[in-house]
């Protein structure tokens, strides 16, 4: 099954470190049954709904580059457009395979029709509601971007600076009780209590820099040989 | 960077290189996204370049050249250039012997690059040297991207020039002529601080280049960033398709650009 990911060049960033991060990531996640492919702006572009969203959504503001800012956002899309399914970011791994392989199976041969599952955004790096990795269809998504859009969701400013992101949306989805989301502690951020145990975790650049632990495509496949041997 | 297409070339004067039979060419067949096309003769809706590459490489003078690809590497240097300053994120580069024959076939080229699902540099007709000089792993990788793409358009030409006790790093690139190109990659390579000019006389053809920096960064891995598309056809030279396989390649649909096309001949 298809494993989504979503990348876009951010100005100032040279490409290389990011090229490599998501050539590991296709591998590891290819080593454990999925497929895994890159999304870009371009399928973004092909959802009906791109360019009110993307007039909204470039509006906000952030503490980071707009660029990848808006990445963020308009990834949702991108996923929309091509259906739904699964979609990680590329600094999420899987470390013990046994467990990941039950993740893949549990929406493979679901339903058309939209249960209860259906019709919620599964996050499964739900201890931080950090959308690193997700199962959501496409109808789904569609009503969570109308959400988004509305502007009523991931305020959250950053040392006194305006700053709203999907990760807050969600977090903030999460504390008003809103179904649509779903959450699960399948994928625990690198660095956290029981990563080494756990089936997927988030290599995140917050996480490693701060330990030099950069940059993370030649660290990673030594952490997660070393979380295995456990 | 934001998301820009376009696609982008030198139109050369009438008088050059059935360069009318080009200008038509992209008349009848528009692109859905920007067509930049610029020149040193006032062709109407064509960017006007203020001085004409002629003036440092002067065809006339062929032996005051530093190598015989300098005039074609200046054109594709200025071309990035100004599609850097365009603000293009990825750009399909076409030379005056390219014709297509498909309104919109710039978005079935990027629909297929992108449809790939890989961090892609290059996209187009994939060209590869010395596959069995660097590893094991690199000789398999060129190995599956040939099988891949055996029963498409045109298998993978594949060359070498150092001997098999040689190590030397793969060269994977497409030809130049009808690729997607990422323009990211092209900033991250190529220092355009020192100019155009500079970067032309660098010894060997630009589309070259580019697969050997893509081998010494990416080594095996070169195989996963270059992406063959069966929607084009480019060569260089008449040894493995002649001319009129090329145009029968196109008329019969099998694809909607090809490369290389010498003479007035159209669609």
């Amino acid at each position: 099954m298809k494993l989504y990911t979503y990348f876009n060049d951010v100005p100032g960033i040279s490409p290389f470190d990011s090229y490599k991060l998501i050539l590991l990531w296709m591998e590891h996640w290819k080593a454990v049954g999925f497929e895994p492919f890159v999304l870009t702006e371009f399928h973004a572009r092909k959802h009906p709904m791109f360019e009110k969203f993307n007039a909204v959504v470039s509006a906000f503001p952030s503490v980071n580059a707009p660029e990848y800012e808006r990445a963020c956002w308009v990834r949702w899309l991108a996923f929309s457009a091509m259906g739904g399914g699964y979609m990680a970011d590329y600094d999420v791994f899987p470390v013990r395979v046994n467990e990941i392989e039950e993740i893949g199976d549990q929406y493979i041969n679901m339903p058309t029709h939209y249960g209860d599952e259906i019709s919620r955004i599964q996050i499964y790096q739900g201890s931080c509601c950090c959308p690193s990795f997700v199962w959501a269809s496409s109808r789904t998504i569609d009503e969570l971007c109308e959400l988004f859009m509305s502007g009523d969701y991931g305020r959250k400013d950053q040392d006194g600076r305006a700053h709203q992101s999907d990760m807050y949306a969600i977090e903030q989805l999460v504390i008003e009780g809103n179904p649509i989301i779903q959450r699960h502690n399948t994928v625990v951020g690198y660095g956290d209590a029981g990563w080494e145990k756990s089936p997927a975790v988030h290599f995140s650049n917050g996480s490693m820099q701060p330990k030099g632990l950069t940059p993370r495509w030649q660290c990673i496949p030594s952490l997660i040989d070393e979380a295995r041997k456990l | 960077m934001s998301f820009k297409l376009a696609t982008i070339g030198y139109a050369p004067p009438p008088h050059i290189q059935a360069a009318q039979a080009f200008m038509d060419n992209l008349k009848k067949f528009p692109t859905k996204h920007e067509l930049l096309l610029f020149s040193d003769y006032d062709w109407p809706g064509v960017l006007k370049l203020k001085q004409s590459p002629e003036y440092y490489f002067n065809p006339e003078h062929k032996e005051t050249w530093p190598h015989k690809f300098a005039l074609n590497n200046l054109l594709f240097f200025t071309g990035m250039q100004l599609a850097i300053k365009s603000g293009y994120s990825h750009v399909i580069y076409i030379e005056s012997d390219c014709r297509v024959n498909k309104v919109g076939w710039d978005e079935i080229m990027f629909n297929e690059f992108f449809s790939m699902g890989k961090p892609l540099i290059l996209g187009g007709s994939v060209v590869c040297y010395n596959p069995a000089n660097w590893s094991k792993l690199a000789l398999e990788r060129w190995h599956r991207m040939v099988a891949n793409n055996s029963s498409r358009n045109m298998p993978i030409p594949t060359y070498g020039w150092v001997n098999s006790t040689a190590k030397q790093t793969p060269c994977v690139f497409t030809n130049g002529a009808l690729s997607v190109i990422s323009m990211a990659w092209i900033q991250e390579i190529f220092n355009f601080s020192d100019g155009c000019v500079k970067l032309a006389e660098h010894a060997c053809p630009w589309d070259f280049r580019l697969g050997n920096e893509i081998g010494e960064r990416f080594f095996e891995e070169a195989y996963d960033v270059v992406g063959h598309l069966g929607c084009v056809y480019s060569s260089y030279g008449d040894v493995i398709t002649s001319q009129q396989d090329r145009q029968d390649m196109l008329t019969s649909g099998q694809c909607i650009g090809i490369h290389q096309v010498k003479d007035n001949w159209q669609p």
